[in-house]
C-alpha cells in the first residue's frame, strides 16, 4: 500500500487589488505588491524574494528545523527569472532592477539557503516547470516519499511575474489582456463565449507534506491529502503553443486518476488552469468533458492574476480555503448561465476529492487530487 | 553611530527568513564565529556599501574577516554616511 502524503501547513500570497503599469511597453493592469518593488534599483532587493518572504512564516522554519525527518525541499520557481536580468538601463521603471551579489540571484542557490533554514538538507532541488512548475512538483513530492523514503517535502513556489521581461512578452503575444485590448471591451474570464484573459499577477505559496511518521514527530494537523500527481506532456510542433483537443491536459489528467486508483466518477470539482486564453480554453474544456463525468469547475486567474510558476498549488490551497469556508467560487464576468464551468458560486461539499490542473509553455500539462480532510 | 546596532540589523535584513537576530556582542568576533554563513556575509557586505554609497566595483574588493572590517572598509571608502543606524535601514529597507 502506497504511503500517505498529507498537507498539513500551507500558506499563500495574492492580492485582488489590480495596478495599472503605464510605463510599460504594452501597458496592461498587474496585480502586485508594490513593496516587494522597494530598493529594486539598488540592485540589492528584488521581487521574487521578497514574494517568497510573504509566505515563509519564522515560526514553522523553527519548528522544523527541530524536526529530525528525512526532508526534502523543493523550490518551485517557474520559469526561473530569479536568474533572469531585467536591463533597467533601457527601460527605467519600477520593474527594472539589477541584482548586485550574483549568487543571490540563481535559483538553487537561493533554494540551498531557505532550505538550510528550515533544516531540510537532506535534498534541495529548482523546477523550472513554466507555469506548471508548484503542481509538477507534486509527481516529485509523491515520488520522494513512497519512492525514496522522505518523510516530508517542503515546496516554496515563487515567481517574479511581473516584470518588464513578462509583461513585455505576453503583451506582445497577446496572452495577457492589455490596456488597449480592454478599451476594445476584452474583459477576464476563462470558458466563456465573450470574455476571457488574465492579468499577470505577483503570487507565492508554501506548503508541506508530511507523512503518518513525519506528523507523530511535528504534530501538524493535515488539511488535505494527495492522493496522486502526474505530469505528462503532448504531441506538438508548436513548445508555445497547445492542442486544441486537449491531449495533454487529457493525459495528465489520465495519468493522476490511475496512478491514484480513482474512481472518476468521485471527482466533482476542479480547479482549472483557467487562463481565459482562447486555446486554452478550448484544450481543458474539451479534455475535462472528454474524461470526467459530473463535475464542477472554476478558475481564479481571473480574480488574483496568473502567477505562473506558482499558480498551480497557490490555486489549489485558495479552492481547499474556499472549499472549508463552504463556498466554491465562480469564473469572474462568466456572459452564460453554467453549471459546470461555474458562472456563480455554488455551496461546497466537504471531504471530496479535488482535481487540480496546471499547463506550462513547453508543453507541460501537470495534474493532482487532493482529498480534503474537513481539518 | 552604533555600529554594532548597526551590523546587527543589517546581518538581519540580510537573513529575512530568520526569526531571532544574530547575537553578537563584539564587533571583533572573528566572522566565522558568528552565526552567518559566506553568503550571509556577501549580502551584508553588499547593504553595507550602498549605505555608505560606496561604487559597486570597489565594493568587491571588501574582504572583511571580522565585523568591523566592514566598517573599517566602509569608512575608507564612502561617498555619504547616515547619521543614526535607524537612517542606514531607511535607505536598504
Amino acid at each position: 500500500m502506497d504511503r500517505m502524503i498529507y498537507l498539513t501547513e500551507k500558506r499563500i500570497a495574492y492580492t485582488e487589488e489590480t495596478t495599472s503599469l503605464l510605463d510599460v511597453m504594452y501597458p496592461q493592469n498587474v496585480h502586485l505588491f508594490p513593496d516587494t518593488y522597494a530598493k529594486t534599483n539598488t540592485g540589492m532587493v528584488y521581487p521574487p524574494h521578497k514574494l517568497a518572504d510573504k509566505v515563509i512564516d519564522p515560526e514553522i522554519m523553527e519548528r522544523s528545523r527541530d524536526n529530525p525527518i528525512r526532508t526534502a525541499f523543493i523550490l518551485a520557481a517557474g520559469n526561473a527569472h530569479f536568474a533572469g536580468l531585467n536591463p533597467k538601463d533601457k527601460e527605467p521603471n519600477c520593474l527594472s532592477y539589477d541584482y548586485k551579489p550574483l549568487p543571490m540571484t540563481l535559483t538553487q542557490v537561493y533554494a540551498g539557503r531557505i532550505a538550510a533554514a528550515f533544516g531540510a538538507t537532506d535534498l534541495v532541488v529548482t523546477d523550472a516547470s513554466a507555469c506548471a512548475s508548484s503542481l509538477k512538483v507534486m509527481m516529485d513530492v509523491q515520488t520522494y516519499i513512497r519512492n525514496y523514503a522522505f518523510d516530508r517535502v517542503i515546496v516554496l513556489g515563487v515567481e517574479d511575474a511581473v516584470s518588464n521581461t513578462v509583461l513585455n512578452f505576453f503583451g506582445q503575444s497577446g496572452a495577457s489582456l492589455t490596456l488597449e485590448k480592454e478599451k476594445q471591451g476584452e474583459i477576464r474570464s476563462a470558458f466563456d463565449p465573450v470574455n476571457g484573459g488574465f492579468y499577470v499577477g505577483q503570487g507565492a505559496v508554501f506548503a508541506m507534506f508530511e507523512t503518518e511518521r513525519s506528523i507523530r514527530y511535528s504534530g501538524n494537523t493535515p488539511c488535505a491529502e494527495l492522493i496522486s500527481a502526474y505530469s505528462a506532456s503532448e504531441h506538438s510542433t508548436n513548445a508555445i503553443g497547445q492542442r486544441e483537443d486537449g491531449q495533454g491536459f487529457k493525459r495528465a489528467i489520465q495519468g493522476v486518476v490511475y496512478g491514484g486508483n480513482v474512481d472518476l466518477n468521485k471527482i466533482r470539482l476542479v480547479k482549472t488552469h483557467g487562463t481565459g486564453t482562447k486555446s486554452n480554453d478550448l484544450a481543458e474544456r474539451t479534455a475535462l468533458t472528454a474524461t470526467l463525468k459530473e463535475f464542477q469547475a472554476t478558475s481564479f486567474k481571473q480574480r488574483i492574476g496568473h502567477t505562473m510558476g506558482a499558480s498551480g498549488l497557490l490555486e489549489t490551497i485558495l479552492l481547499l480555503d474556499n472549499v472549508k469556508n463552504g463556498l466554491v467560487p465562480a469564473i469572474p464576468n462568466r456572459t452564460d448561465e453554467d453549471s459546470i464551468f461555474l458562472s456563480k458560486p455554488v455551496p461546497a461539499e466537504r471531504g471530496g476529492l479535488i482535481l487540480s490542473l496546471a499547463a506550462g509553455m513547453g508543453n507541460i500539462y501537470s495534474a493532482a487530487i487532493f482529498k480534503d480532510l474537513q481539518c | 553611530m552604533d555600529y554594532l546596532k548597526l551590523f546587527i540589523e543589517v546581518a538581519q535584513v540580510s537573513r529575512p527568513t530568520y526569526r531571532d537576530k544574530i547575537k553578537l556582542t563584539d564587533l571583533n568576533t572573528p566572522l566565522t564565529a558568528t552565526e552567518l554563513d559566506s553568503l550571509d556575509c556577501l549580502m551584508i557586505g553588499m547593504y553595507l556599501c550602498e549605505i555608505y554609497g560606496i561604487d559597486e566595483e570597489v565594493s568587491k574588493t571588501m574582504q572583511p574577516s571580522t565585523p568591523q572590517g566592514y566598517f573599517d572598509f566602509c569608512n575608507e571608502h564612502k561617498t555619504r554616511e547616515p547619521s543614526s543606524a535607524e537612517e542606514a535601514l531607511s535607505w536598504i529597507v
